[in-house]
């Protein structure tokens, strides 16, 4: 053991001082930063003002237009779905923040037709295009598959007068902000796309926004 | 008198002696091959035993095997500072008579880059410094905003990230490289997940969020954010979460900028969701 002893040092000392190396100036910038991907930078080269000062307030004029044009103006809905939040706001206040339901991110294959769906609440811009009180819910095929349940032949079969409270907001494609009847499970990505509310929230936004208002989904 | 040389060299010749009693030829080699001249000997002492000769040997082999990549580094950092500074030396000699960027000209260099983020159609963060706020825009829209109270540093510690974000005003976006989970807390508790997943016959891992207790966001150049919440939350990885901290504390005497910045758990939550590699971000002075 003697003989040893003085061996014992470096062969400890090496896999260590290999180890911290490793993992201290090259495992986090692999791992973390992911430095392979090329970023590519669009901003490296700005614009400059024209010399001319006269020009240089118009052009500078130009881009504030430009930047206002797309902002909205008046009230407009974010609907945030990694927290499940909704927002009723202007540019400078927040009007009211309530808790909601989005997309659950899942997928459904019908294994008679090989057809699949995919529930998402879809993310960008959109506009309110319909408003209504007490709507039906017309239930789509994956509604029945999901229930292992046939598809009915009758349309009249589809329809469900219940499911989507006393208002519905649509936002294009099928997609409407509406009430629910699960109101224990707002605030958990429960839903197949739809944005479900507790009913004073959805009556509270319902009476404020017109058809056109802006819906901003990230 | 003896020197301490020669005490040595007694001292030396003494062991020797003893060790030949006890019949170790070895040793009587070394001691001929190291007593032919004073350094040697000095160093004799040291190198007496090759059993520490080796040790040594083999430190010093360990030892410039694992710098071989850090002298890479070393070498590169050098080279790139050699060329910053000459293309410091050209920026001081062109703008040595003209004016530094007027404000009108960063105004506008700024709303131009806001303007392409915009009109992207993607989502983009905002460091609003004047109004001390982290926004998320898109299509120029505020759809998320918190405040951004930095918890450790001052105004110095702002500065420094500015300048160093927007390198002397010739930047102002860059996109996230990385983001990094030190510890986080699952909002909602497994058991009525299972019940909800079981109902809806849904997996439960799609239903959770991650409520993060701290994470950090990384921009090139070694900028960094750490975003820390009042959640109590599991850790990641213990060993991880100390290497990171090691790589940022070795990266500091660098010129690495770091704010530190606390949120509420649910702003925390969608600003970790939503920064992933390549997320733009825009800083305003």
């Amino acid at each position: 053991m003697k003989k040893w002893r003085w061996f014992i040092v470096p062969v400890l000392l090496v896999p260590v001082a290999a180890i911290v190396y490793l993992s201290v100036l090259k495992y986090p910038l692999k791992e973390i930063s992911s430095t392979d991907k090329p970023i590519v930078l669009m901003d490296t080269i700005l614009p400059n003002l024209p010399a001319d000062p006269a020009q240089a307030k118009k052009e500078l004029q130009r881009v504030q237009k430009a930047l206002a044009a797309l902002k909205p103006k008046g009230l407009y809905i974010v609907i945030d779905t990694h927290s499940n939040q909704l927002y009723l706001r202007t540019t400078d206040s927040i009007l009211i923040r309530a808790t909601c339901s989005t997309g659950y991110g899942g997928e459904l294959v019908d294994s008679a037709t090989g057809k699949k769906w995919v529930f998402n609440t879809p993310k960008g811009v959109f506009k309110v295009n319909s408003k209504l009180v007490d709507p039906w819910w017309r239930k789509p095929d994956w509604a029945f598959i999901e229930e292992g349940e046939e598809i009915p032949k009758d349309p009249a079969e589809r329809y469900d007068p219940n499911m989507l409270g006393e208002y519905a907001l649509g936002f294009g494609n099928g997609y409407f902000i509406h009430g629910t009847l699960y109101t224990r499970l707002l605030g958990v990505a429960v839903s197949h796309g739809c944005v479900r509310l507790g009913n004073d929230d959805l009556e509270f936004i319902y009476k404020k926004v017109s058809i056109g208002t802006p819906v901003y989904v990230i | 008198m003896l020197s301490d040389v020669d005490r040595l060299l007694v001292r030396r010749v003494n062991h020797c002696q003893l060790r030949q009693i006890g019949g170790k030829p070895r040793t009587q080699w070394t001691f001929r091959t190291i007593w032919t001249h004073p350094t040697a000997s000095a160093l004799g002492y040291f190198y007496q035993d090759k059993r520490l000769l080796s040790i040594l040997c083999i430190l010093a082999i360990s030892f410039s095997l694992l710098t071989s990549g850090c002298r890479n580094e070393v070498s590169s950092l050098i080279k790139g500072l050699t060329n910053r500074l000459d293309c410091l030396k050209t920026e001081f000699k062109s703008f040595k008579g003209s004016e530094r960027l007027s404000e009108s000209q960063i105004k506008y260099r700024i709303l131009c880059t806001e303007l392409d983020l915009a009109e992207s159609g993607q989502i983009y963060l905002i460091l609003n410094l004047p109004q001390r706020r982290l926004e998320i825009r898109l299509r120029g829209a505020n759809v998320w905003q918190t405040p951004l109270n930095p918890v450790e540093g001052d105004s110095q510690t702002i500065n420094k990230f500015l300048q160093r974000f927007t390198k002397n005003s010739e930047r102002w976006r860059r996109p996230i490289t990385g983001k990094y989970l030190f510890a986080s807390q699952e909002k909602m508790p497994d058991s009525v997940l299972t019940i909800v997943s079981e109902v809806l016959n849904v997996k439960k891992e799609l239903l959770q969020r991650e409520v993060p207790e701290r994470f950090r966001i990384y921009w090139s150049d070694d900028l960094l954010m750490d975003i820390i919440t009042d959640v109590t939350g599991q850790k990641r990885s213990f060993f991880k979460n100390k290497v990171v901290e090691a790589h940022s504390a070795l990266r500091r005497p660098f010129g690495a900028a770091q704010l530190v910045v606390k949120l509420p758990p649910d702003d925390a939550l969608t600003l970790y969701r939503l920064t992933n590699e390549g997320f733009q971000t825009l800083i305003l002075p």
